[in-house]
């Protein structure tokens, strides 16, 4: 037994042991928060990936039951129609088309399972205290942008009585040379309207008057972009963080 | 077909997938479905589960097929990476212990080990990750192999494997820097 050698070079790569699989729920999702926000992390955990590839040669390939790929296909077309109703042209096939008409369309359907946590921050923060929230809370809406993964990276609440959206960073994201920019993506797959750069660091108040953002059933999502925000008008970066808007 | 035009066939299905063409989604699945499913149904060993998540996978892939990055990866390792890491997600969150696999069971996956890495030698990445995990001991190989094919975390391998955790962990902590090591000469 060579356990008395344990201590001889047994440092934890987190990156390979998150490539590997052996990491435990919470572990796991640590690993998964900070492929998010570490780009060189990340890139530890893509070269392992790389690294163990080859052994999914070993696994046989399984013909899948017939039932799965209508439900996908149902999945998308039921996307089609959605965006087909609105009768508003789809985005070109530009590189970051698919995405922004997923959280067009999917945003209403978001779950929003943190909304009640939020209640207590947004009456907080609108001033109004808390106590009967059906009719003090009419014009507010709240939403949490996450990552792809489900990391909540931003929460807001947006006022539209006074026009004014506070975005509050759940965690601090290392961004490198871009900066991330709000978007607000109108329900059934319009094209994202930017809301401006975002501190990521500490929370901002957005003033969004003139901006046809109050609507509920829109979504929000962030996208990195150059310093200085999008060259084009429309998102040309990764979306880090997205979700829905909703009354409380 | 050869591994290289199957790759590049399905380089240029992840393209348009990127620009947002949903036929090209139908026709990955039809190329990669059963690879997949394989790779779900191999973690998660419930038919039901795999389903689903093969399902995930393929609507993941269409949302990120932008950050598929052709000189990066694969498609067919960006695939099944995603199908993977989501089947182990799925694993954790229904919450299945060490205790819920047989024990008989995770040593059938440690089993698999070695005759699994023998497959490898099909190609020449698969060979340099077969020759550098046979230099691995047995004992280490195994363990490697059953967190890899059994998504199994440190806590069911060390009650799979009848070993204390901690003696698990540095097995495999050292055998992944011997591997990374061996890979890069």
């Amino acid at each position: 037994m060579n356990d008395l050698r344990r201590d001889d070079g047994d440092e934890a790569d987190p990156a390979a042991e998150y490539a590997l699989g052996v990491l435990d729920g919470a572990d796991r999702r640590a690993a998964q928060r900070r492929i998010e926000r570490d780009p060189a992390f990340a890139a530890e955990v893509a070269a392992w990936d790389a690294r163990l590839a080859p052994l999914y040669a070993a696994i046989q390939p399984v013909e899948p039951p017939a039932g799965v790929w209508p439900g996908i296909a149902g999945e998308l077309a039921r996307m089609r129609r959605v965006a087909a109703a609105d009768g508003r042209e789809r985005p070109r096939g530009r590189r970051v088309s698919g995405i922004w008409q997923w959280i067009g369309l999917s945003g209403m359907g978001l779950a929003a399972a943190s909304l009640a946590a939020l209640i207590l921050v947004s009456g907080n923060l609108a001033g109004l205290g808390t106590g009967n929230t059906g009719d003090v809370f009419e014009n507010v809406l709240v939403g949490t942008l996450a990552s792809d993964q489900g990391q909540a990276l931003f929460t807001v609440v947006m006022d539209r009585d006074h026009d004014i959206a506070t975005l509050i960073p759940v965690t601090h994201e290392n961004h490198g040379n871009r900066v991330p920019e709000l978007w607000v993506v109108p329900p059934n797959g319009g094209a994202p309207l930017s809301l401006g750069l975002i501190n990521a660091e500490r929370p901002a108040q957005i003033h969004f008057k003139n901006r046809p953002v109050g609507e509920p059933k829109a979504a929000l999502a962030v996208s990195l972009e150059p310093p200085g925000g999008s060259p084009t008008g429309q998102p040309t970066g990764p979306v880090v963080a997205s979700g829905a808007l909703d009354r409380i | 077909m050869q591994p290289e035009e199957a790759r590049t066939v399905l380089v240029a299905i992840m393209g348009r997938l990127a620009a947002g063409d949903e036929a090209a989604l139908g026709e990955l699945y039809r190329r990669t479905g059963a690879k997949l499913f394989g790779v779900c149904l191999r973690i998660l060993n419930d038919r039901e589960e795999a389903e689903d998540v093969l399902q995930d996978v393929y609507l993941t892939a269409w949302r990120r097929a932008d950050s598929f990055d052709a000189g990066r990866a694969s498609p067919i390792t960006w695939l099944a990476t995603i199908a993977r890491n989501r089947s182990i997600d799925r694993l954790r969150q229904i919450g299945r212990r060490g205790g819920d696999r047989p024990m008989e069971e995770a040593a059938e996956v440690a089993e698999t080990g070695p005759s699994a890495f023998d497959r490898l030698a099909e190609v020449d990445e698969g060979r340099r990750l077969g020759d550098c995990l046979r230099t691995l001991d047995e004992r280490t190989r195994e363990s490697i192999a059953a967190a890899f094919f059994g998504g199994m975390t440190y806590e069911q391998l060390a009650a799979g494997l009848s070993v204390p955790l901690g003696t698990i962990k540095s097995r495999i902590r050292r055998g992944l820097i011997r591997l990374k090591e061996c890979l890069s000469q």
